[in-house]
């Protein structure tokens, strides 16, 4: 175990410098070493830690800003209640033990009028309230119904988390090094010679424990890029091979790959023969893709597409970077099955420089990872089986999150079936400003459920429109915490408090004493994150001293016994090798192998459509300024982004007479929005991009303004309740538009 | 079993919330090839060799 014992705490004049770990609120994915600059309760400036070994040093600008979004003075102080019409922004303070007592009783009426189910949680991303949440609907509401919102299929890493469950048995990510303090000089650790980056820019989204900037670091070594991406991103500017694909047929490309690399035998035939079962019909299933054919459905040359496939697998070790675009696709799984069979047959999976399989440091995952079942087991089997959306979709009820299945809530509050839902519990999500796609469907139904509390630093669009209650959250500056997604385990620590904001963790044990004391045994937040650290051997005040430990590495951990509770050699799965054919699909009623399936809406599925709206419109790519909704308050990174951006093709503008910073608007058969015309030649002319999650909070709060939540929100041109037949994945990155000036 | 072995977390399909640990936990390991067979198989699924009965 290695650590690292440095001062955490010190003064520089006036200023207390505190060293600790940033998560969210405000933020990202990522867990970066911080050093704090405090002034009294004041939060004055925050630097990256030039000694930590995670970030070296580095910090992005959403984080250098973080003193302007923590002090700012329009964020929720203290509870309050609704005392307008939903929509009116008419609120009273009230104390938190008044509010308090509203939420126990309205969940004391529920339990005994319509039952525990009836109340169903949401979360946004990031942030830990993805464990502490679940436990706060499991085991304080009793409700089976802990969700990520109105998120369409899902399409936040689960439909890869599925994918990697059944097929690989854990989760992996790319080795750069990251799992050991000695870094790029762990004489253990190998330079991947390739990585391939699909579907993600990392220097920006820094997704789940894994810094971007990691791969510039190996790029400085040598490491050379294949970036499977429909924009010319840094990466895909600076890579071999750039595989500019249609969006949404990424598993035409990866099918296309494989074909390749079966069909020219360029495949690891040891760990194919050794630790894989099914690899026959897989190459059977990737003789229907052809490059040639996938060059027609994808827009990737045939000849690029085997160029790249032919260097992926030379290359030793190699590994995949992937993103949330695998997700944003009714073929999520199949296409992460198909990336995960690229992996895997090229005998990257678990070597040094390749793709790691991971587990939370030190088995820590309470209060610190996507632990989205806590408290769910303890939960009665007949209430476990009220979760809304697993009857119709198995690998909902048996895969690897006990969330509920977003459209299928949307669907229970319009319709009242399977039961009404009577109370909605948002912790930082914005639904139909962000997470949430057709947005004034959401809107509508939100408006339907009796009673919504919102918890959230700011007060959001979602809060106004449907809030009765709003509690004010702390941020990570004034949070004592975790951060253990995957590893090292780091500490978060207090350093400041905002008026009367509360943490996650505070708030659910306060409610939790409340309603279920025996699930809630801790007397203090730090008691509860003593007793998820057990699993390290530390307490919270050590942990802190510390600021960061890490865990032993080990690698090819299917050879040693290390990766199955019975101690036997092999993978995590039915069958103890990576299923490249998956038996329990069929039992499920599902394609054993991947394959590639069309948007909804698309050249191929609505050839009649293409006349009215001839463009391919995707959307959601990350900015440098923003973490999804959050970050508009910031007078600094709104000067560097004013405005929402459509970007397109110059040629595609000048086809329909837009110039740089025209209004545009962009519209579908769903909706429309406006946004700002980019120029861009990284785009191909076909397709433009839209940005997602804006809101202007200078604007008007009451409706119908609503911080123009709707003016330029791009999932007024999204839909819900179209997921493929996993019910993982949903078309949000796909779909066409049409776009003209604004007057 | 030693658990001690195991990294980290629980495994996904052995997580005891979900059905899926029954399959991970439950299967026979074939002497041939070393893949894991459901307990009604007498023939292993990759390589066809005789799978033992499971030892109740």
């Amino acid at each position: 175990m290695g650590s690292d014992s440095k001062k955490v705490q010190w003064q520089e004049g006036d200023l207390t410098v505190t060293r600790t770990c940033s998560w969210t609120a405000p933020g990202c994915h990522d867990g970066c070493s911080v050093l704090y600059y405090t002034k009294g309760n004041e939060l004055v400036k925050v630097e990256g830690d030039p000694e930590s070994q995670y970030n070296f040093g580095r910090l992005c600008m959403r984080c250098l800003s973080a003193p302007e979004l923590v002090n700012d003075p329009k964020r929720v102080k203290w509870p309050m209640k609704r005392i307008g019409e939903r929509g009116e922004n008419k609120w009273e303070r009230i104390t938190w033990d008044a509010a308090y007592d509203i939420i126990e009783e309205k969940v004391r009426s529920i339990w005994k009028d319509y039952g525990p189910e009836s109340i169903v949680t949401a979360i946004g991303t990031g942030r830990n309230t993805w464990s502490i949440v679940p436990k706060l609907t499991y085991s304080a509401f009793k409700s089976p119904n802990f969700s990520m919102g109105f998120l369409a299929g899902d399409s936040c890493y689960l439909p890869r988390a599925a994918a990697m469950g059944t097929m690989i048995g854990d989760f992996f990510i790319v080795d750069a090094s990251q799992l050991d303090p000695r870094r790029y000089d762990n004489p253990e650790w190998k330079l991947p010679e390739c990585i391939i980056i699909w579907g993600n820019n990392p220097i920006i989204s820094n997704g789940d424990g894994f810094l971007g900037h990691w791969i510039v670091d190996m790029q400085k070594r040598g490491t050379k890029l294949i970036v499977v991406d429909p924009y010319l991103t840094w990466f895909a500017s600076r890579a071999d091979y750039w595989l500019q694909l249609r969006p949404g047929t990424d598993a035409a490309v990866g099918l296309a790959m494989l074909n390749v690399i079966i069909g020219e035998e360029l495949y690891d035939k040891d760990f194919v023969k050794d630790w894989t079962y099914g690899f026959e019909q897989l190459a059977e299933r990737v003789k229907e893709y052809p490059p040639e054919k996938t060059e027609e459905i994808s827009w990737v040359p045939a000849e690029k597409i085997r160029e790249a496939a032919r260097f992926f697998a030379k290359a030793k070790p190699a590994a995949v970077q992937w993103g949330l675009a695998i997700d944003t696709q009714r073929a999520g799984v199949s296409v992460a099955n198909s990336i995960c069979a690229l992996i895997a047959i090229t005998g990257n999976l678990d070597v040094p420089g390749g793709n790691h399989l991971i587990r939370s440091a030190f088995g820590v995952d309470r209060l610190a990872h996507v632990a989205s079942d806590w408290g769910f087991a303890e939960l009665p089997e007949e209430m476990r089986a009220k979760r809304l959306g697993v009857d119709d979709y198995p690998l909902f009820k048996y895969g690897l999150a006990a969330t509920s299945r977003g459209d299928s809530v949307l669907e229970a509050i319009e319709t009242g079936r399977p039961y009404p839902v009577q109370m909605y519990w948002m912790e930082s999500t914005t639904t139909f400003v962000n997470t949430a796609s057709d947005a004034k469907r959401v809107y509508a139904a939100l408006k339907k459920v009796p009673f919504v509390v919102v918890v959230d630093p700011v007060l959001t669009p979602s809060a106004v429109a449907h809030a009765d209650l709003v509690l004010p959250a702390s941020m990570s500056v004034e949070r004592d915490s975790l951060r253990n997604w995957w590893t090292p385990l780091r500490s978060i620590s207090k350093v400041t408090q905002y008026e009367e904001a509360k943490t996650d963790e505070e708030i659910v044990l306060d409610i939790g004493k409340r309603l279920n004391p025996e699930a809630f045994p801790w007397d203090t937040v730090e008691d509860m994150i003593d007793w998820a650290l057990i699993p390290a051997g530390v307490t919270f005040k050590e942990l802190e001293a510390k600021t960061v430990i890490w865990p032993e590495v080990h690698y090819k951990k299917y050879e040693t016994g290390r990766l199955r509770e019975d101690g036997e050699p092999g993978f995590n799965t039915d069958t103890g090798m990576v299923n490249l054919y998956q038996d329990i699909f069929v039992e499920w009623g599902l394609d054993p192998l991947p394959s590639h399936m069309e948007p909804p809406y698309g050249p191929a599925s609505t050839p009649q459509m293409m006349k009215e709206y001839p463009l391919i419109l995707t959307a959601g790519s990350r900015q440098w300024e923003f973490f999804h909704s959050e970050h508009r308050q910031s007078a600094t990174l709104r000067e560097f982004h004013p405005n929402p951006r459509v970007s397109m093709n110059p040629e595609t503008a000048a086809k329909y007479g837009i110039k740089e910073g025209d209004w545009v608007w962009i519209e579908n058969n769903i909706g429309k929005c406006k946004q700002q015309a980019v120029l861009d030649p990284g785009w191909d002319p076909r397709v433009i991009h839209g940005e997602h999650g804006w809101w202007f909070p200078e604007r008007e709060a009451a409706e119908p303004t609503l911080y123009g939540a709707f003016e330029s929100n791009i999932n007024n041109l999204t839909t819900q309740c179209t997921t493929g037949p996993t019910g993982y994945g949903a078309p949000l990155k796909n779909t066409i538009c049409k776009i003209y000036k604004a007057e | 079993m030693d658990k001690k072995k195991t990294e980290g977390t629980p495994g996904m399909l052995t997580n005891p919330n979900y059905s899926l640990s029954d399959y991970a936990t439950k299967n026979v390991k074939c002497p041939s090839c070393g893949m894991f067979n459901p307990p009604t198989l007498e023939k292993c699924r990759r390589c066809g060799a005789d799978v033992p009965k499971k030892e109740k």
